[in-house]
């Protein structure tokens, strides 16, 4: 000790009782309190016993994201999210039943949908669909490529898209019922709208104005 | 006094009292650092923002209740004033290099090992007070060198709360000068008040008594802190 300072003189053995507490002391706050409050582990379950451990919150597992790519986790597009309401008119017969709408879309753009058909409640059965992309052939002569995402029939139906390559995306819808069927189809996400008469929108659909 | 029977346990028991509330004044107690509000402006501002960044550092110092056991139990048995300032400069020495050097000079250094040193410091300072390495060891280590020491360490503890907060380079030199100005001012402050209370405690009969306690309190927080530091530097790794 310096002499500056004027401290109470103790025992060897004393002194050594007194660290000796010390540390047993603040490693027992440790191990009751400070290990299940903050870092999940209750050796003693003393934590459990008392609640201490709920301090601690749930257990963190941080897990990577999937990068870039045609499977990234998050995607970010430039334009804003659009949103569009579009209605199909299907009268009954062969020529007039049938239709394909599809919207375009880069690899990676994203669409959320949602659709019903009304006029035939009873016979979903009689509805078919097929949703699909395809890319126009690029010089004309080479081939195209066409892929099948759904083919059903039904009422209904709600997803999401993730173009996997450059191309219009969408359904070909078919009324096989013998009344008139309308197709009620939301969609929202980054896409854009192929003009009435165009490839993919041959059926010359027009988007629902906007409310 | 004039109050026979527990008179002499009012200081004490004020002394007790101020040394909790310092702790509950950390806010998020046990990981001391900047939180909040303050966390936002540093990692905000730019350019020389004097008088904030003084107010940080005097509210960084004044509620960091590990840099202040240190400090107390630095003066606990200094009887002069003379003494309480060569101890508390030789301490402010240490910790201003290493502050100044840490942030400005871009030293980084593990805030979990540099906390988990800070915690050992209150308790070998403890220790020391109690003439534990004399007794105990046989020589007593040069205290002023010890203190200077762990006030190098102190500084790099009050760097890494600041780095955290990714400070922008413009006026960082003045900011950092009105910080370290700021931790002075607050440990000048937290300083008198426990001063006050120590030298009042002192003159009750059973100081020496209670002293030796309040030591062994002080050890057994600086263990505490140490651990749980540790804790922290194995779960979360040395990042």
């Amino acid at each position: 000790m310096t002499e500056e300072r004027k401290a109470p003189s103790l025992k060897g053995t004393r002194l050594l009782a007194i660290a000796a507490a010390a540390f047993l002391g603040a490693s027992a706050i440790f191990v009751l309190f400070i290990l299940p409050a903050e870092f999940h582990r209750d050796p003693t379950g003393f934590g459990r016993l008392t609640g201490l451990d709920r301090l601690a919150g749930p257990e963190v597992v941080t897990v990577a994201a999937a990068p870039a790519g045609p499977n990234a986790t998050a995607r970010y597009y430039e334009t804003a999210l659009r949103s569009d309401s579009i209605e199909i008119m299907l009268p009954p017969g062969d020529d007039k039943g049938e239709l394909e709408y599809k919207v375009k879309m880069r690899p990676g753009d994203t669409l959320t949908y949602s659709w019903n058909v009304t006029g035939d409640e009873a016979h979903p059965e009689w509805f078919y669909y097929d949703f699909h992309g395809e890319s126009r052939p690029n010089p004309p002569d080479a081939k195209a490529t066409v892929m099948e995402y759904k083919q059903s029939t039904g009422l209904t139906s709600s997803g999401a898209l993730v173009a996997p390559f450059e191309g219009v995306h969408g359904w070909y819808f078919q009324n096989q019922s013998d009344k008139p069927l309308v197709v009620h189809l939301r969609l929202s996400g980054f896409y854009e709208l192929v003009p009435p008469g165009e490839y993919g929108n041959e059926g010359k659909i027009e988007p629902q104005p906007r409310s | 006094m004039t109050f026979p029977k527990w008179g002499p346990r009012i200081p004490a028991a004020l002394f007790a009292a101020t040394a909790i509330s310092l702790i509950g004044m950390g806010g998020d107690a046990w990981a001391h650092g900047m939180a909040g509000k303050d966390a936002a402006f540093v990692a905000s501002s730019t350019g020389a923002q004097i008088l904030p960044f003084f107010y940080l550092g005097a509210k960084h110092m004044a509620t960091g209740y590990d840099h202040l056991l240190f400090v107390i139990g630095t003066v606990f048995f200094l009887y002069q004033l003379k003494h309480v300032a060569i101890y508390v400069t030789t301490f402010s020495i240490g910790h201003s290099i290493t502050l100044l050097l840490g942030v400005l000079g871009g030293v980084h250094v593990n805030p979990y090992l540099v906390d988990a040193i800070i915690g050992l410091s209150v308790a070998y300072i403890a220790f020391d007070n109690l003439g534990g390495f004399k007794t105990l060891l046989g020589f007593q280590p040069n205290t002023k060198l010890a203190i200077l020491i762990f006030g190098l360490v102190h500084g790099f503890g009050l760097a890494t709360k600041v780095q955290e907060l990714s400070p922008s380079r413009d006026g960082l030199v003045a900011n950092m000068i009105s910080f370290n100005v700021g931790v002075e001012v607050g440990q000048l402050l937290v300083l008198t008040a426990a001063l006050a209370l120590i030298v009042w405690w002192r003159k009750s009969s059973s100081f020496a008594r209670q002293a030796v306690l309040a030591n062994a309190l002080f050890m057994t927080a600086g263990f505490a802190l140490m651990e749980y530091q540790l804790a922290g530097y194995f779960t979360n790794g040395g990042g």
